[in-house]
């Protein structure tokens, strides 16, 4: 009896623990004034555009911690496209909204490391940026491109109505008339017929893929640096899918920027990327160019990723599929994440998790 | 019909109640009377009379009133009007930035302030609470009147009239917001934390815009759409007024008019005010949906 006691008080001890942590991590982002001091950093590299640097985000529950990203670290060069793969709740997409400090508060914080943004400026980091230094960047030079184009759309307004407001917002010395022909070489860019038409639609008059191509065209309107696409086709169907791709691809080498594209479907990453960073459980487990990682991947998991792709031109009676599902994110083990999906766990995978080890100068 | 019916069987009618404790009234009248007021048919026979004057135009004359019945109503209807309108854009203008605020600050101390008191206003019942008020502010400090519409013995025109009636308005006023702002306070609340959640308010923090402009722009808008539906429904509400709230104030509307005319069987004027009341629902449910279509493009028609 005095043990199950103990044990339960001890869980409540952290409980409380982890709600003071949360409840000051809330406190120190919603400060009204934060010196210049806390965020200006150095890059590592010049010509990175970003860097993520053991960057962890929680998810402060009622049922306890939710580790979903826990200590990634990657760079996207400038002008050039990184995918970050892996499979659904891997902590793909908070990685993404935490560069856009989109991590709904207060249960959603980040609590270590760093995002140095190269801004015009100087570096920049995006961690412990005021909020309103973030709303001058955000839709301006990071802009984000949502997986859900049939609800991302505001249904009251038009869609040029939204896409005006984007350009105004950043460029305020335009005028309206201005504002206007800019929204519609918006649409036009992103390929849809008929674009004078369009800006006077409502959201719920057009498909999803003329949707999906509105919102790229929103991101794209003030010409940022960096795009973050979070799976920007998965909820289209194929056909629309690669006209998205194509077009994300022109429009990137049009205005120099740089993509992190957010996906689960290889195909795409085998057609985009430069680099790619496999993620799985909150942390990545590969990175390396897209060569490296399709000519030769080194995690099983990776392994496993590749081969549960179709193929074509090959014929199998049924699409292997990695065994077993991913662990419950509240009490991740300590040891290798994938332990208990792996075909080739062997003895030393149930000691701490090992670091990453360097397989050639770009891969990991 | 069922209405008519329910009303025929209770167990008085008016000419009972006229000539009850009088004793110099024969059978022979009261039979007589019963025959002036159509009360000696049977309740079909009684319906269809009824139900065939209507489609003439002829609602009847009140039998308490001795005045066609829509005369009865229109007289006494403004002032359960405006009453509850004045209310209504007080609540409205209370319960709305209210339930943004609490949901913009979810499980805040401030929403859970806001809440407590929005269902204290619930929970309370209006005799009792307007009693309080009368007590408090009519008996004791004497700020307000205790009752009544306008000042007895001081024949006021013009200005001072309304200036009158406003002052005795008051308190009826205050006990109808302050009963009614907790619903509408919590309906807003939930709408608008729906609306928060949405994708499409995430695509305007990402576009950049302030969290005030994401909230009374973009949020505000949608939060509305099941708004403006509730207000147009409540249009009947506006005019049937309040029995028990103006019965304690004693303010000569059409509830407290209603309330009188059960008391006494006044058949003409109860079926003219349920026929009334029905229409207006009618309204009501036009009115919203017209204001629906305003508000939200998605069911407009092109």
């Amino acid at each position: 009896m005095g043990d199950k006691n103990s044990i339960k008080s001890k869980g409540k001890m952290e409980q409380r623990k982890n709600i003071a942590l949360m409840k000051s991590l809330d406190k120190a982002k919603n400060r009204k004034k934060i010196p210049k001091s806390e965020y200006v950093t150095e890059m590592k590299n010049k010509d990175n555009i970003l860097e993520i640097d053991n960057l962890a985000t929680y998810f402060f529950t009622d049922s306890g911690v939710v580790k979903a990203v826990n200590g990634v670290s990657f760079d996207i060069p400038r002008g050039k496209t990184v995918a970050v793969v892996g499979e659904s709740g891997c902590g793909k997409s908070i990685t993404s909204m935490s560069i856009m400090r989109l991590i709904q508060g207060p249960s959603g914080q980040i609590v270590d490391g760093q995002i140095r943004y190269n801004s015009e400026e100087g570096p920049i980091n995006l961690v412990n940026v005021p909020i309103s230094k973030m709303q001058e960047l955000r839709g301006n030079k990071i802009s984000m491109i949502f997986q859900e184009p049939m609800t991302s759309l505001n249904p009251v307004f038009t869609v040029g109505d939204q896409i005006d407001e984007a350009i105004q917002l950043h460029n305020p010395k335009l005028t309206a008339k201005q504002i206007k022909t800019r929204s519609i070489e918006m649409l036009e860019l992103v390929g849809i017929a008929r674009p004078e038409g369009i800006y006077d639609a409502y959201p719920h008059e057009l498909s999803g893929g003329m949707r999906q191509r509105v919102m790229i065209g929103m991101a794209l309107s003030c010409e940022p640096e960096l795009i973050i696409a979070d799976e920007p086709t998965t909820a289209l169907d194929v056909t629309i899918q690669a006209q998205i791709l194509e077009l994300l691809r022109e429009i990137k080498d049009k205005v120099n920027a740089s993509i992190l594209l957010i996906t689960h479907d290889l195909g795409v990453v085998a057609e985009m990327a430069d680099y790619v960073v496999v993620m799985y459980a909150g942390r990545i487990i590969e990175k390396g160019t897209a060569i490296d990682i399709y000519k030769n991947p080194q995690h099983p998991y990776t392994i496993g990723l590749l081969n549960s792709k179709p193929a074509v031109g090959k014929v199998v009676d049924k699409l292997y599929s990695i065994p077993g599902q991913v662990p419950n994110p509240i009490n991740m083990p300590s040891h290798c994440y994938f332990k208990d999906r792996c075909e080739k766990s062997f003895e030393p995978c149930g000691a701490i998790y090992f670091k990453l080890r360097i397989f050639a100068n770009t891969f990991r | 019909m069922a209405l008519y019916a329910l009303i025929r069987a209770m167990p008085s009618n008016y000419v009972k109640q006229m000539t009850s404790g009088k004793p110099g009234v024969t059978d022979q009248l009261i039979e007589q009377l019963e025959k002036n007021y159509g009360l000696d048919s049977s309740i079909p026979e009684g319906y269809v009379k009824w139900a065939g004057n209507v489609i003439k135009g002829d609602f009847g004359t009140s039998f308490v009133y001795k005045q066609p019945v829509f005369k009865v109503i229109n007289d006494k209807m403004w002032a359960s009007f405006w009453l509850s309108f004045i209310a209504l854009i007080l609540e409205l203008l209370i319960a709305i930035p209210l339930g943004i605020i609490s949901a913009t600050k979810q499980y805040s101390k401030t929403d859970y302030a806001i809440t407590t008191f929005a269902f204290l206003g619930i929970s309370l019942p209006s005799f009792f609470f307007a009693a309080l008020l009368q007590k408090f502010f009519a008996m004791d400090l004497r700020i307000f009147p205790l009752q009544g519409m306008v000042t007895a013995r001081e024949d006021y025109e013009g200005f001072r009239l309304l200036l009158d009636i406003g002052w005795h308005y008051c308190l009826p006023i205050i006990v109808f917001v302050v009963l009614g702002v907790g619903s509408l306070m919590r309906y807003t609340r939930t709408n608008m934390l729906e609306v928060l959640n949405s994708d499409f308010i995430r695509t305007a923090r990402a576009k950049g815009l302030s969290e005030h402009k994401v909230i009374y722009k973009h949020a505000f808008r949608n939060t509305l759409i099941p708004i403006v539906t509730m207000v147009g429904g409540s249009l009947p509400g506006l005019f049937s007024g309040a029995i028990i709230t103006e019965g304690i104030f004693a303010i000569d509307g059409l509830g407290y008019t209603a309330l009188q005319a059960l008391k006494f069987g006044d058949i003409p004027f109860l079926m003219g005010f349920n026929m009334f009341l029905a229409v207006l629902t009618l309204i009501g449910t036009l009115i919203s949906d017209v204001l629906y279509a305003v508000v939200d493009p998605r069911v407009r028609l092109s």
